[in-house]
């Protein structure tokens, strides 16, 4: 295939979608998070079925997004992460949702 | 798009199923029905001390009743702490779970505040002051009706089913007592409370157990400063 063959092949991503949503695994996660207030690191790759070492890198590229808060804290001595959506993650996720929804026909 | 990429879609939209549950996975682990079902032991143990040994001083007696409830209460939490947490991690709930908390301290209290009403109607029948017809049919028929309708609000409010059983086995045994000394001349007083505790804690160690089966203890599995 030529260079310009690829380049006459549409993006899969409809234009103004969030890619760094759109991405099945960190769709997931931020649809786990806009449903609570904060969850663990363990809760959250409990209920994603994701890997830990998946989940650390989905967790980098959202935070890098500035879309998650990841706190670090103690629970006794035993250290613990909480995730938490930030107010412009909960907005893209809505505007994602919402995008999708038209693009889905809903 | 595939039909089943498109439902898989449709379902991480679906926020109100996954908020549902994430709420539910805190009932996986079968410590509520445990919990319940020690507390009839605890009522059933107090149907084991000779008769007449109540009849002196309840004082001493209310307070061992409440001293083991309490028991109980701080097994439930160290269990949540130590079962449940390191093996499914912890959440803060959003809008949806707080309210549904929110409603079931409501009730919670309500049957809290039946309960005080019942024990100084009791009162005032023992001291005289209040006479009913049937003091034996009536406060059993209170006790169900409260115990009915406490679990059944708890079962919609929180969405766990298996409230309902307990509000049925809790509702069984002050009338099963009175019915069963009234019809057939004899006093079960002793079982009455056992007999409906069994169902309770056979589900709760089935379900326990399989929740242990399945969420293997991560956090000794792994580099304790990323959890």
């Amino acid at each position: 295939m030529t260079r310009s063959e690829r380049e006459a092949i549409p993006d899969p991503v409809p234009s103004g979608i969030d890619k760094v949503i759109h991405e099945p695994a960190r769709l997931l996660i931020m649809a786990h998070l806009a449903v609570v207030d904060s969850a663990d690191f363990l809760f959250i790759m409990n209920q994603t079925g994701l890997t830990f070492g998946n989940l650390s890198s989905h967790m980098s590229r959202l935070e890098d997004a500035g879309y998650v808060e990841v706190r670090k804290k103690f629970i006794g001595k035993k250290p613990n992460t909480v995730l938490k959506l930030t107010s412009e993650g909960r907005r893209a996720f809505d505007d994602y949702r919402r995008q999708m929804k038209q693009v889905l026909g809903e | 798009m595939t039909s089943s990429d498109r439902s898989q879609t449709n379902s991480v939209f679906d926020l109100d199923k996954i908020e549902y549950k994430v709420w539910m996975r805190f009932y996986e682990d079968g410590i509520f029905e445990l919990f319940l079902g020690v507390l009839l032991l605890i009522m059933g143990s107090a149907r084991l001390l000779p008769e007449g040994a109540l009849d002196e001083s309840r004082t001493p007696f209310i307070a061992t009743m409440i001293g083991f409830q309490v028991l109980a209460l701080i097994a439930f939490f160290l269990a949540k702490r130590f079962i449940t947490y390191p093996r499914i991690g912890r959440v803060k709930f959003g809008p949806k779970g707080k309210q549904r908390k929110r409603k079931a301290a409501v009730v919670l209290t309500g049957s809290a505040l039946m309960g005080l009403v019942i024990f100084l109607l009791s009162a005032s029948l023992a001291t005289g002051r209040l006479t009913l017809p049937h003091p034996d049919i009536f406060f059993p028929s209170i006790w169900a009706a409260n115990m009915l309708i406490v679990f059944g609000l708890l079962a919609h409010f929180t969405g766990n089913g298996r409230f309902y059983l307990a509000g049925f086995m809790y509702a069984i045994p002050l009338p099963a007592i009175v019915a069963f000394k009234r019809l057939a001349g004899f006093d079960i007083a002793y079982f009455a409370f056992f007999l409906p505790a069994i169902p309770l804690l056979v589900v709760g160690s089935i379900v326990m157990t399989r929740f242990v089966r399945t969420y293997p203890s991560l956090t000794g599995n792994l580099v304790d400063d990323e959890i």
